[in-house]
């Protein structure tokens, strides 16, 4: 798990420019990961399933110290209820109810958005917003990683509300008036014109936050230079958020810059130490922008008080003790990782590693105004240095242009998708296939135009096929966007009249009754509870919804976090469940699940997604996933089993192919510039190879990683070698 | 340093411990920047050899019977398959065997095979025999070692192995893909410069 693995960089790069402030290397660092994952241990313990109702959690809450809390559900409305102890004396509990908005959840009277139940929390145990008071952790979770797994599921929420005054004081205690002694942030603000200045924080609890609405500018702020910013993104641990499927880009982007910074060989090739010095950029998590977007205008248009400032992002990391209830924590650096719900729930493999997460960092005592522009974060963030977020616009802003080459081409592409109409004999695939070759012509075009290059140019070194996943980002959000209700019909349809749904759902009634381990599941590996089952179905109904092919695998591996979640609350320790145990707990969630809608999302990821990333963890559950489907819709009795049906066998052998039509395709697109003339020739070679397919796919893929390392031994050994991509393209 | 990735397909009976060997793999990583994913089923884990970064992505597959027929979905474009058996069952040699059998007619070409007969901890309920296994295991030209996930025996050498056996980029294609360029690397230039 990727730690503050970068905090020496960091914390030297920001005294550089706040000179001030001792930045903290002096404070004990722990493991900001953890608290989530320790949360997420116990969540059993304050978020109780049925039957803790309101009631229960009043009757739990009772007196116990301001700031306990429980979430429920709410036995009438059925809606989620944040309960908290407010006042001891007084033994007042106060209900919160929690909105579910898509995807997104937030508390009933604030617009922060979380993308779950599990960051709201952390949240309001940091900052209280809208609450009367932080919410109270106990400080026994802070211990938690010590315990294996299965005795914390123990804990009930009896335990999570004890009183028994084993509050970390200092830590977790939201009343302790101490004055932090060691205050180690930078708070940066951004004013409406964009530009970026930074606040010290003793500077507003010196002077206070008055100068906020007055000058623009105040004696204390300091322009920063856009690189400093870009200084800050060397962060090597920093995550894209892509989980799995990003994880190949992450570590063949970064290794290059290893090399080549210290010149000597390091074990890692992500090694922040040895990259100082060279800038790192990456895309911020394109997939907050929707939520980001709309999370911004939310609070926007709330009645905060306007001032010519926003708060874009907090920068800090330490603290001591956390002051009173009306504290600004500041998370980490990616704030609007948070706030924006783009974080996972449990620290997912990639986005947790965020070398900025929540749990100890330090709460900040910062002023009113600053606290209230919060909110607005996410939208400069994005704005001003996700390279992802200018690409799509200029995308967006092409397509909308009259008579441009790639309006045109993109308009002809919507109109004759649109009216494709799922013929009889025309599979799923094949539908999506030609969406696909459409999709890689168009970004094709949008490479060849001066707009887009110049866009490139500025963007540094962003590997090839990073790219190539930033351009379909974009792409997808004019070409895909518009099409995708149609694609979604047309590949029913398609799957309804070739019988494959229906055998799916037949099979399902078959196979439904089926005890876990009757699905050959192993003894020992739970299935998720019907609380889980429904959280699950939820997110199955979002992964629907998204248009991107890579946001539904983002889904999907959350699911399969719930699952593994599920298998292991009531394992024994030690024990590691792999993919002889987590098929048929997938397949166990399949049979409940809708899997018409299912299939057809899997077909979408399948053959849109792009090639190169399907090798990742994202790729692996894909591929669960699929081979899951493909076990209930070919699932024959016990005695027919050892043979495959020559369906079954034929289907088998169009999704070798298909996948080696795609690699393929993406082939030659990253090499377009140089040797598109070669690749064509090859392709048409390998779409007469149908007998050997799965041999072809090796070669693609072998294929494929070599192009990449040899693309990074280019950058290593010769800088100047464009010259000859010039000659050769 | 160039960094591969490495796609390890993980087969065998279940219960052999597919999955142990894997996690005690990646569970003494000296790789601080290691991403633990969500669940064993897909692990990586980078090392470093010779002048090569390679990051290994290990998929592993479920050895029920019953899922057989999706292996090739699993195992297709790896590089390397481990392939397990327990040395305590006969009878997970036995399914070895019939992998290598599908592996070499269905499984991707020059694919590096790797023979793992774990719990050799286990050693007085043993019921093959070392040498029976590393001949076979020769006569295929696949690299053999007895493992214990429990003992952290031979795990690492596995995949070691595994590396030195992988052929060499620089040997293997030359040409074509070899004068692959990237098109930023003016700006690259540009940026380090300017740092």
């Amino acid at each position: 798990m990727k730690r503050l693995d970068d905090e020496p960089t960091k914390s030297g790069k920001r005294t550089s420019f706040s000179d001030n402030l001792t930045n903290g290397d002096s404070v004990t660092q722990r493991n900001p990961v953890a608290l989530l994952q320790r949360l997420r241990l116990c969540q059993e313990a304050w978020n109780p399933g049925s039957p803790w109702d309101r009631d229960g959690a009043h009757a739990a809450l009772w007196g116990r110290l301001p700031g306990s809390f429980l979430v429920v559900t709410d036995s009438s409305s059925q809606n989620k209820l944040l309960c908290v102890s407010v006042d001891d004396q007084n033994k007042k509990v106060q209900d919160f109810p929690i909105i579910q908005t898509g995807s997104a959840q937030r508390l009933d009277t604030s617009h922060l958005a979380f993308s779950d139940l599990l960051q709201l929390v952390i949240f309001y145990s940091l900052s209280r917003d809208v609450l009367p008071l932080c919410l109270l952790i106990p400080s026994w979770v802070c211990g938690l990683t010590e315990q294996p797994e299965h005795l914390v599921s123990h804990l009930g929420p009896k335990a999570w509300v004890c009183p028994s005054a084993d509050l970390l004081p200092g830590t977790m205690s939201p009343g302790t008036p101490e004055a932090p002694d060691n205050v180690m942030c930078t708070i940066q603000l951004t004013a409406d014109n964009g530009a970026l200045c930074f606040i010290n924080p003793l500077y507003l609890q010196e002077h206070g936050d008055d100068w906020l609405t007055h000058s623009p500018v105040s004696t204390n702020l300091i322009n920063r230079p856009f690189t400093s910013k870009r200084d800050r993104r060397l962060s090597t641990a920093r995550p894209w958020a892509g989980a799995g499927l990003k994880k190949r880009t992450e570590s063949v982007e970064e290794s290059p810059v290893v090399t080549d910074s210290s010149g000597s060989l390091v074990q890692s090739p992500v090694s922040p130490v040895t990259t100082t010095g060279v800038i790192l950029r990456r895309a911020s998590n394109p997939d907050t922008s929707d939520l980001q977007k709309r999370v911004s205008v939310d609070s926007i248009s709330s009645p905060i008080p306007q001032s010519p400032h926003r708060v874009s992002w907090v920068e800090d990391k330490l603290w001591n003790p956390p002051a009173p209830s009306s504290l600004l924590h500041p998370p980490c650096l990616e704030f609007d990782s948070l706030s924006m719900s783009s974080i996972e729930e449990e620290p997912d493999p990639e986005q947790a590693a965020s070398p900025c997460q929540v749990q100890n960092s330090p709460r900040l005592p910062l002023a009113d105004k600053v606290k209230n522009r919060l909110s607005a974060v996410g939208q400069v963030f994005g704005g001003f240095i996700n390279p992802q977020k200018r690409l799509s616009k200029r995308v967006q802003e092409m397509s909308e242009r009259k008579g441009s080459p790639f309006a045109e081409a993109l308009k002809g592409f919507l109109e004759q998708t649109l009216k494709m109409r799922a013929a009889c004999g025309v599979t799923s695939t094949e539908i999506l296939q030609e969406v696909r070759s459409s999709l890689t012509a168009l970004r094709e075009t949008l490479y060849d135009s001066v707009e887009i290059q110049s866009i490139i140019d500025t963007l540094g070194d962003v590997p090839d096929f990073e790219l190539d996943t930033m351009m379909e980002q974009a792409l997808h959000k004019v070409a895909l966007k518009p099409l995708f209700s149609h694609l979604n019909e047309c590949m029913k349809t398609a799957r309804q009249q070739d019988g494959s749904l229906h055998r799916l759902q037949a099979n399902q009634k078959t196979l439904m009754s089926r005890s876990l381990e009757e699905l050959e599941g192993t003894a020992g590996a739970g299935v998720p509870d019907a609380a889980m089952l429904e959280k699950i179905q939820q997110r199955w109904a979002s992964m629907h919804q998204q248009y991107s092919p890579q946001k539904k695998v983002e889904m999907l591996l959350k699911v399969c976090k719930n699952i593994y979640h599920s298998m292991t609350v009531n394992a024994k320790p030690g024990v590691v469940f792999g993919a002889d145990d987590f098929l048929p707990c997938l397949t166990w969630v399949l049979l409940r699940s809708d899997v018409v809608t299912l299939q057809i999302d899997t077909d979408y990821m399948m053959e849109l997604l792009d090639p190169s990333q399907l090798q990742g963890e994202g790729g692996y559950y894909l591929t669960s996933l699929y081979a899951s489907l493909y076990y209930i819709s070919s699932f024959r009795s016990r005695l027919a089993a050892r043979q495959l049906s020559a369906e079954a066998q034929k289907s088998l052998s169009q999704w070798h192919r298909r996948r080696t039509l795609h690699c393929n395709q993406s082939r030659r697109s990253r090499n377009r510039r140089t040797f598109r003339r070669h690749r064509s020739n090859e392709k048409s070679d390998e779409e007469s190879e149908e007998v050997n397919a799965s041999d072809a796919s090796k070669d693609n893929d072998q294929t494929h990683t070599a192009d990449v390392t040899e693309t990074l031994q280019s950058v290593t050994e010769n800088f100047g070698e464009e010259k000859e991509e010039e000659q050769n393209g | 340093m160039s960094l591969r990735e490495l796609k390890v397909c993980l087969l065998g009976e279940t219960g052999v411990g597919k999955s142990s060997i894997v996690c005690r793999f990646v569970e003494d990583s000296f790789d601080p920047n290691i991403n633990p994913t969500i669940g064993a089923s897909f692990m990586t884990k980078t090392v470093q050899y010779q002048n090569e970064l390679h990051k290994f992505l290990i998929w592993d597959t479920a050895g029920q019977e019953r899922f057989r027929a999706l292996a090739p979905m699993y195992y297709r474009g790896s590089a390397a398959a481990i392939i397990v058996y327990d040395i305590t069952k006969e009878e997970s040699f036995l399914t070895l065997k019939n992998w290598v059998k599908e592996l070499r007619q269905h499984g991707p070409p020059n694919i590096v095979v790797a023979i793992a007969g774990n719990k050799c901890d286990l050693s007085d309920a043993r019921e093959v025999l070392e040498k029976d296994a590393k001949d076979y295991a020769d006569s295929i030209h696949a690299i053999f070692v007895e493992t214990s996930a429990k003992n952290a025996i031979n795990i690492n050498e596995i995949f070691t192995e595994i590396s030195q056996k992988i052929p060499h980029l620089d040997t293997s294609d030359s040409g074509v893909r070899g004068l692959k360029l990237r098109r930023e690397q003016s700006d690259l230039t540009r940026e380090r410069t300017c740092c």
